[in-house]
């Protein structure tokens, strides 16, 4: 049987040789492969000692093969199998053409693997060529784009419809609304006011019980032991050798200024660079920014994946999309300005490690750089800070679902293919797959690491990305209450109620404030006695602490947020977060009225409109 | 069973055993014809709420606590626990439910079962203590969150986290629903935040240390001025009334040995309840030697030390606190907390704090006596043995009269509580808070069968609201009623139409 791949002198020697390296270069490669445990080429490309074109040519010379620039020399479509398209991208090799009865393989990580597949599928009658693995990656997606998108959209929806917003209501849940509806106007024409006072107290308690389970994340999201997980010391102790690989994904859209500073952000990460596998993903149509990403030369670690265009346009049908290229054994998203802590992949390999097997998905904490911008920015901080400080390490403490946060959540790649990633018709695709996972019995965690990222600054600009938010915790309520029996066998009672107020408590709470508040004013403006008769007593009281403890206590947990943040001039702010509610409820009301007329379209956020800069910025602009 | 599943389960056995020997001693005190103002008051007015066609706990009235009246109302509906004993039996609990926490809490910091149990005795058996739970009043409640309070000063000691700075303002706040002195303990607990919180945040921002502690009290506070502008349309009702809790004795001050000697001091008053705690709890100062060498420990022992010292003196100060004990008894709570604050104790120590405790007790006891006030000299003579002589016999008198002749009647129960507890039953009572009463006292044209009249000479008549309405009622009567009763400075005037009818 031929021999393929056989060389002589070590590649090291040969990249010298054929001066594509210097000898310093090579030594550094070198006594980077012991530290970091992977191939020389990879760490090449990743250090950028060499352009990619360059290194695949003397590759090619190494292993006596010929070298091809497939875009020049298109590989023939007829010999791509779609069965076996992720095994193409995985391993970096693809068919190219066809010699007489020898099928020709293209490949860019010449390897025994490589070849036991090409021989299982195309027989002992092949020959390689060595090729660019940007060549291969660009070319799958030129000639499979219509595959890859249509997994990317369809494939949870097709194999499991319970789990895909696709369908916003079902039948049951149409029949449900309508006849509570119904009931309703029967009982309030029938019995008005003892319908009112039920109605006002169920609001009442709903709003108390909200209260009384913020409470609970407050009190145990303040405890130190289960706040700060990972330690510097447990950092340090990683043996990078056995660190896994990680695919981060970058979904990007219209967004080419941001592109220096992020992929600067992305180098800085403290990872062993030959271990990163960074998809900057990109819509077909956003041809500048595209543009802007090939005119970087970046190098070998980042990757340009180009989205085909197609309905839904949103980040998980992209991020979907993009995990078909996806080499890693873990996986994460970030946005575009997000600035990620540089430690904080190897936190997350040290959570997991720590973690119970099945914790599949691991959450950073969000928080953002622009703070201090304006009164909104200030406000969105303390929420955040709340969020992430507060809540979820308590929400996993306690066993209850996590939404998770759009971005910088860490999951391993297996169970999340498994799961079939991420829903494309869910706005909030990053909340539905926490419960979805948790729902699976699997578990997710939080670690002590931030992300920080751009805070809206402009109103207009944060009740569209907060109504996507509130629209998509609709979409997920609905979607995981289409059985509510199977989601209580599944999620546990502790786990039920939680999910239950805090993600229904969430929007319940955006979509009554203002019928309370304006209640409220309209009684202290003109004294009437007209709502006596709906606030007896139990009910007066309820509303009473509602209004005044419940209120209170929010205003107090916003500003412990700050307090535990360090935010410490934010504090006086939290005394106008009542202020901040009027806007969420604007929010909730667009995405109600959303949900009902336009529920997968997605509200852009634009980013990149921050006065403040980050280092990073400031630097690029120098 | 888990390490933690134990020691719940060995706090439940302290519990049941805790409430068994608290309760013999408040059946004691009691069967020893002990009683106590606060406990009566408390009682005859969740009872009336209760008992009212329509409950309003606004008609409770927002110029005390409330928490205090609220613990007592399982007992209202539980059946042969509905009398005036209720809120003994409600203190006693709470006691009760203190010393487990604390078992807990010992046993968490590595004590033994019968060390921890030792220490528990000793702790009990103090009189302050023993006066606090079985007086009935809001003092076990209070004495339970001082000891939540100093605790979260012990977490704030050892952990630093965010928790003890929510369980501290927290604390602070359900404090102002419990106690009228919270202004005093929060004001002489401010200064010493800077002991004891992390010197990191303090140098980072110590106005935020200070907003995370006070937000909570200062909600509850603007929580309860917009509960009194709502239903009493003056949002400082709580602090302007005369009957006001929140005033303590201001308007009583004569009435005081210890306001007498210091009231209006600040340095004085410091001093004698100085000499008074360290009298009445030598063991402090054996904590305060131990944890000398340790800086941030000496810290927190000097906190839980000086804390109820400063609010003693403060308090005194405004003329609020007519005996130093009315704070002093926390340094119980106190106490316990520092067990917790020192590293577990060896054996030696654990020996020279229990003859400490036993010698506090000694000394409590000999101190107890100090500036007595006449409720005070009562527990102590109910609690050796003594019965105690009855006071206030008109109002028995007059509730029992009451309780043989259950008409509707008109009273108030600002000065006619005792009576009302004693009638044993609510049922067709007309009080302040009742629209028959609103009524009757705003047309002067009573309907009620029944109407209950205080001497206009007695000193409490000033705040019956049945003789400001019906000032000549007491002496002249009113036309259609008849004078049934008359005895010491009581009266009852029944309608003339009902007589008739009876006969």
């Amino acid at each position: 049987m031929k021999q393929f791949f056989e060389h002589k002198a070590p590649l090291g020697e040969h990249l010298i040789k054929l001066e594509v390296l210097t000898a310093t270069e090579l030594e550094t490669a070198l006594s980077l492969q012991k530290k970091w445990g992977t191939r020389l080429g990879d760490i090449i490309l990743a250090k950028g000692f060499c352009r990619a074109y360059d290194f695949y040519s003397a590759l090619a010379d190494h292993f006596n093969c010929p070298f091809v620039d497939l875009l020049k020399n298109n590989p023939e479509p007829s010999l791509l199998n779609t069965k076996d398209l992720a095994e193409y991208a995985d391993l970096l090799v693809m068919p190219w053409k066809k010699e007489g009865n020898t099928t020709v393989l293209a490949v860019a990580d010449p390897s025994k693997k490589v070849i036991d597949f090409s021989i299982e599928r195309f027989g002992k009658d092949i020959d390689f060529v060595i090729t660019s693995k940007f060549d291969i990656i660009w070319l799958l997606q030129n000639n499979a784009d219509d595959f890859f998108s249509k997994s990317a959209v369809n494939e949870l929806a097709e194999r499991k419809p319970m789990h895909s917003a696709r369908q916003v209501f079902t039948n049951s849940q149409l029949v449900g609304i309508a006849l509570t509806c119904y009931l309703f106007v029967l009982f309030v024409c029938l019995w008005p006011v003892e319908t009112l006072v039920v109605v006002n107290l169920l609001i009442a308690v709903f709003l108390l019980l909200n209260f009384g389970l913020r409470a609970i994340l407050t009190w145990v999201g303040g405890d130190r032991s289960i706040d700060v997980k990972v330690t510097q010391h447990m950092v340090d102790m990683l043996d990078e050798n056995t660190l896994p690989t990680y695919t981060i994904l970058v979904p990007m859209y219209k967004e080419a200024e941001v592109l220096p500073a992020l992929t600067r952000a992305l180098r800085q990460l403290d990872y062993p660079l030959s271990k990163l596998d960074i998809k900057l993903i990109l819509e077909e149509d956003d041809t500048d920014t595209i543009e802007a990403a090939k005119k970087l030369g970046l190098e070998g670690i980042f990757e340009i994946i180009r989205v085909p265009i197609s309905q839904p346009k949103t980040k998980p049908k992209a991020c979907n999309y993009a995990l078909n290229f996806s080499r890693g054994e873990l996986v994460t998203i970030y946005d575009a300005e997000d600035k990620p802590e540089p430690d904080q992949l190897k936190k997350v390999v040290v959570a997991f490690n720590m973690a119970p097997d099945n914790t599949v998905c691991i959450q950073s904490r969000l928080n953002y750089f622009n703070a201090n911008e304006n009164w909104l920015t200030r406000m969105f901080t303390l929420e955040y800070s709340l969020w992430f400080d507060f809540y979820l390490p308590a929400l996993e403490a306690l066993k209850i679902p996590i939404p998770l946060g759009g971005t910088s959540n860490h999951f391993k790649m297996k169970v999340l293919r498994e799961v079939d990633a991420w829903d494309p018709y869910n706005v909030t695709e990053d909340a539905d797959l926490g419960v979805r996972i948790t729902q699976l019995k699997y578990r997710v965690g939080v670690v002590n690491s931030t992300t920080y990222e751009e805070e809206n600054s402009q109103v207009g600009n944060w009740i569209r990305q907060r109504s996507r938010w509130i629209k998509g915790y609709m979409q997920t309520y609905l979607v995981h209450m289409r059985n509510p029996a199977h989601l209580y066998q599944s999620l546990g009672h502790t786990g039920f109620w939680g999910f239950q107020f805090f993600i229904g408590g969430t929007i319940i709470s955006a979509l009554v404030a203002p019928i309370l508040l304006g209640l409220y004013v309209f009684w202290l403006i003109t004294d009437t006695t007209v709502l006596n008769p709906i606030f007896p007593p139990l009910a007066q009281y309820l509303s009473l602490f509602n209004l005044l403890f419940g209120n209170g206590f929010f205003i107090y947990i916003s500003m412990l947020g700050a307090f535990k943040r360090h935010y410490y001039s934010l504090i006086p702010y939290a005394l106008t977060i009542p202020a901040y509610w009027v806007l969420l409820s604007i929010a909730g009301y667009k995405a109600l009225w959303q949900l009902i007329t336009n529920p997968f379209y997605w509200e852009k956020t634009v980013h990149g409109i921050s006065s403040y800069q980050t280092g990073d910025e400031q630097e690029v602009e120098k | 069973m888990s390490a933690q599943a134990k020691s719940r389960l060995l706090a439940l056995f302290v519990f049941i055993p805790a409430l068994v020997a608290l309760s013999m001693a408040t059946i004691w005190i009691i069967a020893h014809q002990y009683t106590n103002d606060v406990a009566y008051l408390n009682w005859a007015r969740i009872s009336a709420i209760l008992s009212a066609p329509e409950v309003r706990l606004e008609d409770l009235g927002l110029i005390y606590p409330h928490i205090p009246l609220y613990q007592l109302i399982p007992f209202y509906y539980l059946p042969g626990l509905n009398s005036f004993d209720a809120p003994f039996f409600a203190t006693v609990f709470v006691g009760s439910a203190l010393l487990a926490v604390w078992f807990r809490h010992l046993q968490q910091r590595g004590y033994s079962l019968t060390i921890s149990l030792v220490f528990l005795v000793a702790i009990a058996l103090h009189p302050q203590f023993l006066w606090a739970i079985t007086s009935g009043t809001e003092k076990a409640l209070s004495l339970f969150l001082f000891y939540l309070l100093c605790y979260s000063c012990v977490r704030m000691v050892h952990v630093g986290d965010v928790r003890a700075f929510i369980m501290l303002g927290c604390v602070m706040a359900i404090f102002f629903f419990v106690d009228q002195r919270t202004f005093y303990l929060f004001l002489a607990l401010l200064p010493m935040i800077v002991l004891i919180a992390p010197q990191r945040m303090l140098k980072d921002s110590i106005l935020s240390v200070y907003a995370s502690i006070s937000l909570p009290l200062l909600i509850a506070l603007c929580s309860w001025m917009y509960l009194n502008w709502l239903f009493t349309g003056d949002p400082l009702q709580f602090i302007y009334e005369e009957d006001s809790s929140f005033l303590g004795a201001k308007h009583r001050a004569n009435e005081f040995q210890w306001l007498q000697i210091t009231g209006g001091q600040f340095f004085q008053p410091f001093v004698l309840a100085s000499v008074y705690s360290l009298l009445s709890y030598p063991v402090l100062i054996w904590f305060l030697y131990k944890s000398y060498r340790h800086k941030i420990l000496f810290r927190g022992a000097t906190v839980i030390l000086l804390h109820p010292l400063i609010a003693a003196a403060l308090a005194t100060q405004h003329f609020f606190l007519n005996h130093p004990a009315n704070i002093i008894f926390l340094y119980s709570a106190g106490l316990m907390a520092l067990f917790i604050l020192m590293p577990r104790l060896r054996k030696t120590d654990q020996k020279i704090v229990i003859v400490l405790l036993l010698l506090s007790n000694l000394s409590g006891w000999a101190t107890f006596s100090w500036w007595s006030t006449e409720e005070r000299r009562g527990w102590q003579t109910a609690i050796v043995g003594d019965m105690v002589e009855p006071r206030d016999v008109a109002d028995k008198n007059l509730g029992k009269w009451l309780r043989d002749n259950p008409e509707q009647t008109m009273i108030d129960l600002r000065v006619g509580y005792r009576a009302v507890v004693e009638r044993h039953n609510m049922d067709e009572l007309v009080l302040p808070f009742m629209k028959e009463f609103k009524v009757a006292v705003k047309k002067r044209d009573a309907q009620i069968k029944q109407i209950v009249v205080m001497n206009p000479q007695h000193e409490k008549a000033r705040r019956d609201r049945v003789s400001q309405h019906f000032n000549t009622l007491y002496l002249n009567g009113i036309s259609g009623y008849k004078r049934v009763y008359d005895q010491d400075y009581w009266r009852v005037y029944r309608r003339i139409d009902v007589i008739k009818k009876e006969s």
